[in-house]
């Protein structure tokens, strides 16, 4: 009897140590066309087609290209033009990445191209430039894809004429001891009632710079407010990635403040003290559309929080369906208007 | 509360109205032991055969009965217990303490065993787990669990493979109240959820009750676990205890002081870190160790005053501890670590017995629960060079926490044989913790000392409940009842009347028909989306932004007693409506904005709402050699969110269509017993995406993405590479991913498992020992556990690519894995 145990009880041990992955199909997917255009009021138009793909398809790039479909613009309801393919394989195809060089390293830049066949519609003759308030609609059609089409209407330009700028309005002391004195905006904007627009905002400097032959060379930086929003003194910080919805501004007023330091913020980590004179700083607020922000920022929180592999089946997060507008298939056709103001000399 | 008074004041009248209808009459009251322990028997029947009335035992054992002026014979019975008849002629008011024999496996033979039949009883949606029949079944690793043979009936469904989570009609893993001697325990599992943490070796009685529940239950929406433990020997010393694979046993019990007061003391632990420190240690060649138990540990004192009053004192602890440290060190340079995961619960119950007057029974109970979880991490690393020294301290602590303090006080009042009446009044402070992060480090330049609180919540709820069993002639009875609660939360107060109605017409003397009604209100949240057992939910009070839960929930049936009640069968129908649901919102979890956000309310999805149907079946044997249950379940769950899954309506995690468990027992002697379970589930609903298309970087956040610099010109639009893309559909970047069936729109394959065991029993001079040897999943059938999406990215030497060949995969945790376990009783 005690041998039977023993062997038993090993058994028990190997067997319950052990794990399995076992492949098992999915059901198929019937690729349908994805649609992109984000027309910027006054920029031309374009529009990609391309095509989704089953989950377990292995697949090139150039196989999502659609450059065969064919592609119809309305304006405000009226059709304007039929739009055609385009190979822009060559101009959307390089990349670069730039990594700081370390003190007294040398300068590390690399160079990396890598090859897109995105299929580009473009416009067939010169039409006028998206402005605020009209209707954009592409309806475009495959004979083994079908049919998909979506709709924008072209926001309203913000104003940023409230936009307010308070220097050195915050003190506090940090965690690590240190006196702060920080700047303030206050995103008060114009903000159309009726028009479901989400906002975004990036605020930039332009400065002088000690370039490598002892001159000083112009230029100008950005900064994105959702990167370091500070919402109390204590200096909780907390990160804004997606768009500030219609929601938040009521209508035309808005208790907004952006708390920045300055001019710390514009200094890059790791950079060679060098000498700067900052000039200006100007405000860009971008009004974008309601479905393209949904979209945007849906798309976003898929990519944060999927998790690949076997810890995705023990830790899972709930998973997020992107809302899209374009019916017959996949994609967002939205749009943007973009202002822009100087609010503060800093010389 | 008008409407509170209202009901009230209605249901005293009617009581009191047909209270004045009795005759002259006399009550025999009194207790219905255990012959050989003392122990209180819960509902024992107490028969007048002569009259047909009756009576039943309540959770301490107390019967009152009263009868008019005549000869009386009664009956009282206990199913496993030789029923005890006593004929006497009732001319005054009598007390009466009767202790009943469990029969022997021969009495079997004899006599005809006496079963409760469903058919008598107007409750509804409720079942009794015999413990004698868990412990005969086979268990996984030999751990008998009370809650894994739950899962086992109709209605109640497991969550993942393995676990010990319960969803019951429809409903979540925070919508059941899972009381041990009435106090609330809020996490019941060990190891990930594969264990309970309940010692059956400790348990006397479980009942679970689905629907029809009665008003002194309030507080949760879908089922009440109502688990009660050993009181204690009363008569002589005795232990029983077990080794097995993973864990030993050992309870004790026996009097204090001979017939008036008992003990019993009941412990478990793990020895799964004694195999793991060593081998850690020698697999890191001693740099590290990691190590994992968890123990229980239960306790109740009692004492009798007098044959009025009677005062009980239990406790229950338990933790599951996990750790791991390490270091390293060499001539100029120390690091160390060390890791810390431990999560348990810590009750505490005190109750005072008292009989007012031969019909009105009291129980005053006070009660303490908490349940927290802690993680730390510690690390510290010393660099010297000889001149200077550098060293560098980190600390991370997180802890969540609940914790109740409790009083209520229970009345059981017996104004005549056809009213059995129960009121009480009970609240509860609630101290909620959802989340503390202490973060510290010290370095030579740096001090940091840093604490996030979430929001500390503290809640008032109490409640009022009246209920009465009636019996209207032989053929209806009901339970009528209504539980009233006041939820106070920031000096607000939120009232809710929740009605309670179960009935039974019987349509002959072994056929029934029952139905019933309520409504419960939940004021507590469980933000989860673990699914897995892990101990990372967030248990959340209702508040002004995310209200309470409420649901009502109507069934009918037929109970029905077969071949001279050696077959009980039930057949239930239910409808179930919820709402205030809540859900982590998109993309939510306890990493991913659970924490962050600085408060919980934000991360949340409200107005949700469930619904759940289905039709259940409960076939049962609980006499003989053979005994067990052939249970089946027909059911749809669904959720409803304004801002999930586009506001459309998706099934429920654990929509499980069909459902079936078969649970058989049978002892060929005294010495040896075979048990066997197989059970069949429709697959878990899942989101799994179908499909993918590529997407390009949003313009509009990507600096110098056609804005202008200094000189007036634009960049181009960047493109997220396509190489990326397509990775991302199986977890990376930024593809989106198609999901064409919606939320949980994807079935796992269907869990199918036969376990086997056999008990060989032997007398001892010291006692009674058993081996028990079984064998879960029998034919190793590989049942999904999770499904997850790997990338299988390869680079491509020959074009200088990635090649991505994504496949669904499966995870099969259990295949057949055998156990042994020695038991012991003396």
């Amino acid at each position: 009897m005690n041998k039977y145990i023993a062997i038993i009880f090993l058994s028990s041990l190997f067997f319950s140590a052990c794990q399995r992955d076992l492949n098992i199909p999915l059901p198929q997917h019937e690729p349908r066309l994805t649609l992109y255009a984000f027309l910027q009021a006054g920029e031309p138009i374009d529009l990609y087609v391309m095509r989704s793909f089953g989950i377990l398809e292995n697949l090139e790039d150039k196989d999502v290209a659609v450059a065969d479909a064919k592609v119809e613009l309305y304006k405000n309801g009226s059709l304007i033009d039929e739009l055609q393919y385009k190979d822009t394989t060559f101009t959307d195809t390089l990349w670069t990445y730039t990594f700081s060089p370390g003190q007294g390293e040398p300068d590390t830049t690399i160079y990396y191209t890598e090859v897109l066949n995105g299929a580009k519609y473009f416009p067939s003759k010169i039409l006028d430039a998206p402005k605020a308030g009209e209707t954009y609609r592409f309806v475009a059609t495959h004979p083994t894809y079908g049919t998909a089409e979506g709709e924008t209407t072209i926001p309203a330009i913000p104003d940023l004429s409230g936009v307010k700028f308070y220097a050195d309005s915050l003190s506090f002391v940090d965690s690590y001891g240190d006196e702060m004195n920080w700047s303030a905006l206050d995103l008060k904007i114009n903000d159309p009632v009726g028009e479901g627009n989400h906002y975004n905002f990036i605020i930039g400097v332009d400065y002088e710079v000690e370039d490598f032959q002892g001159g000083m060379e112009e230029t100008r930086d950005w900064k994105w407010p959702g990167l370091e929003i500070i919402s109390d003194p204590d200096g909780y910080t907390y990160i804004q990635n997606s768009p500030l919805s219609d929601e938040d501004f009521d209508g035309q007023i808005s208790d907004k403040l952006w708390w920045f330091d300055l001019p710390e913020s514009f200094r890059w980590s790791g950079q060679e003290p060098r000498e700067v004179n900052y000039n200006r700083l100007l405000i860009q607020g971008i009004s974008l559309s309601k479905e393209y922000a949904k979209f945007q920022e849906k798309l976003q929180l898929q990519t944060y929080n999927r998790l690949s592999g076997i810890e995705s089946a023990f830790v899972p997060s709930e998973p997020i369906i992107i809302p899209n507008n374009v019916t017959g298939g996949y994609g967002v056709i939205g749009s943007f208007n973009v202002a822009e103001e100087y609010i503060l000399e800093l010389q | 509360m008008n409407l509170l008074r209202i009901s009230l004041l209605s249901l005293v009248f009617l009581c009191t109205c047909w209270i004045q209808g009795q005759a002259q009459s006399y009550t025999i009251n009194g207790y219905v032991k255990d012959l050989s322990n003392g122990e209180s028997l819960i509902n024992a029947t107490i028969l007048d055969e002569a009259s047909g009335k009756g009576a039943i035992t309540n959770n301490f054992g107390f019967f009152s009965l009263k009868l008019p002026a005549d000869s009386v014979k009664l009956k009282l019975s206990y199913a496993g217990f030789s029923p005890k008849r006593i004929s006497f002629y009732l001319s005054q008011d009598t007390t009466l303490s009767v202790s009943l024999d469990a029969l022997t496996l021969n009495s079997v033979d004899i006599i005809a065993e006496e079963v409760e039949r469903e058919v008598d009883n107007a409750q509804m949606g409720a079942v009794v787990v015999p413990i004698s029949q868990v412990k005969l079944m086979p268990a996984l690793l030999g751990e008998v669990d009370v809650i894994k043979a739950i899962q086992l009936m109709p209605g109640v469904q497991s969550g993942s493979e393995g676990t010990t989570g319960l969803y019951v009609r429809g409903g979540g893993p925070d919508q059941n109240l899972i009381m041990l001697d009435g106090v609330p325990l809020y996490y019941v599992s060990h190891l990930g959820g594969f264990f309970s943490v309940f010692n059956a070796d400790a348990l006397s009685s479980v009942k679970l009750y689905k629907g029809g529940f009665p008003a002194r239950y309030g507080g949760r929406l879908s089922s009440i676990l109502d688990i009660r433990m050993k009181e204690g020997n009363l008569n002589k010393f005795e232990g029983e205890g077990s080794i097995g694979l993973i864990s030993s046993k050992l309870s004790l019990q026996g009097p204090i002081q001979k017939g008036k007061s008992s003990f019993i003391i009941s412990g478990r632990r793990t020895y799964i870190d004694l195999l793991t420190r060593p081998i850690s240690r020698i697999a890191s060649q001693g740099e590290a160790s990691v190590g994992y138990y968890f123990y229980d540990l239960n306790g109740k004192i009692n004492h009798r005053f007098s044959d009025k009053d009677r005062l009980y004192f239990s406790f229950y602890m338990g933790d599951d501890k996990f750790g791991g440290s390490g270091k390293t060190e060499d001539t100029n340079y120390s690091d160390e670590f060390k890791l810390g995961l431990g999560w348990g619960n810590r009750i505490g119950a005190l109750r005072w017995n008292h009989v007012w007057s031969k019909n009105l029974f009291s129980n005053v109970t006070g009660t303490f629960s908490r349940y927290q979880l802690k993680t730390s991490a510690e690390g510290s690393s010393r660099y010297s060079d000889g001149d200077t020294t550098i060293t560098d301290v980190f600390g991370l602590e997180y802890l969540s926490r609940i914790q109740d303090w409790g009083g209520r006080i229970d009345f059981d009042y017996y104004p005549s044989p056809s009213h059995d009446i129960k009121f009480g009044v009970q609240t509860t402070y609630h101290t909620f913790e959802p989340g503390t992060i202490g973060i510290n480090q010290r370095s030579n330049e740096t001090k940091v000392d840093t604490n996030l609180v979430s929001n500390l919540d503290y809640t008032w709820e109490s409640a009022i409940y009246f209920e009465d069993r009636i019996k209207i002639g032989q053929k209806f009875s009901a339970n009528l009842g209504v539980h009233a609660t006041q939820y106070l939360i920031d000096k607000q107060a939120y009232y809710t009347v929740q009605p309670r109605l179960s009935a039974r017409f019987a349509l002959s003397k072994n056929v029934a028909f029952k139905a019933s009604y309520v409504q419960m209100n939940q004021f507590i949240h469980l933000l989860t989306n673990s699914g897995t057992g892990l101990p990372i939910d967030l248990w959340v009070p209702a508040t002004d932004k995310v209200p309470s839960q409420f649901s009502w929930q109507a069934a009918a049936g037929v109970s029905a007693s077969l071949w001279q009640d050696q077959y009980q069968l039930t057949v239930e129908g239910y409808y179930k409506e919820m709402t205030g649901l809540i859900a982590y919102k998109e993309g939510n979890n306890f990493f991913f904005g659970g924490l962050q956000s600085g408060s919980w309310e934000e991360t949340v999805e409200t107005g949700g709402r469930g619904e759940s149907y289905g039709a259940e079946v409960l076939l049962q044997k609980k006499t003989g050699k053979t005994t067990g249950w052939i249970g089946y379940t027909l059911s749809w769950n669904w959720r409803e969110f304004p801002n999930i899954n586009e506001g459309l309506r998706f099934p429920y995690k654990y929509d499980r269509r069909h459902d079936i468990s078969i649970v058989v027992s049978h002892k060929f002697n005294k010495r040896v017993s075979v048990a066997g379970t197989w059970v069949f589930g429709t697959g878990n609903a899942i989101t799994l995406p179908t499909g993918g298309y590529p997407t390009l970087a949003d313009p509009t956040r990507q600096n110098n993405v056609r804005f202008r610099d200094v000189n007036g010109e634009t960049s181009p639009v960047f493109y997220t590479p396509f190489r990326q893309i397509f990775t991302d559909i199986t977890g990376y970047g930024n593809g989106a991913q198609v999901f064409e069936n919606g939320r949980n729109g994807f079935r796992m394959q269907a869990y199918h498992r036969l376990d086997l065991g056999v008990n060989f029993t032997k007398e001892k001079k010291w006692g009674e020992r058993t081996w028990t040897i079984g064998v879960y999943n029998a034919y190793s059938r590989l049942n999904p556990f999770a499904y997850y999406l790997d990338g299988n990215e390869r680079y491509n030497p020959d074009t200088g690519r990635f090649d991505s060949n994504p496949t669904l995969k499966k995870l099969a945790i259990f295949p057949i894995i055998p156990s042994v376990s020695y038991q012991f009783k003396f």
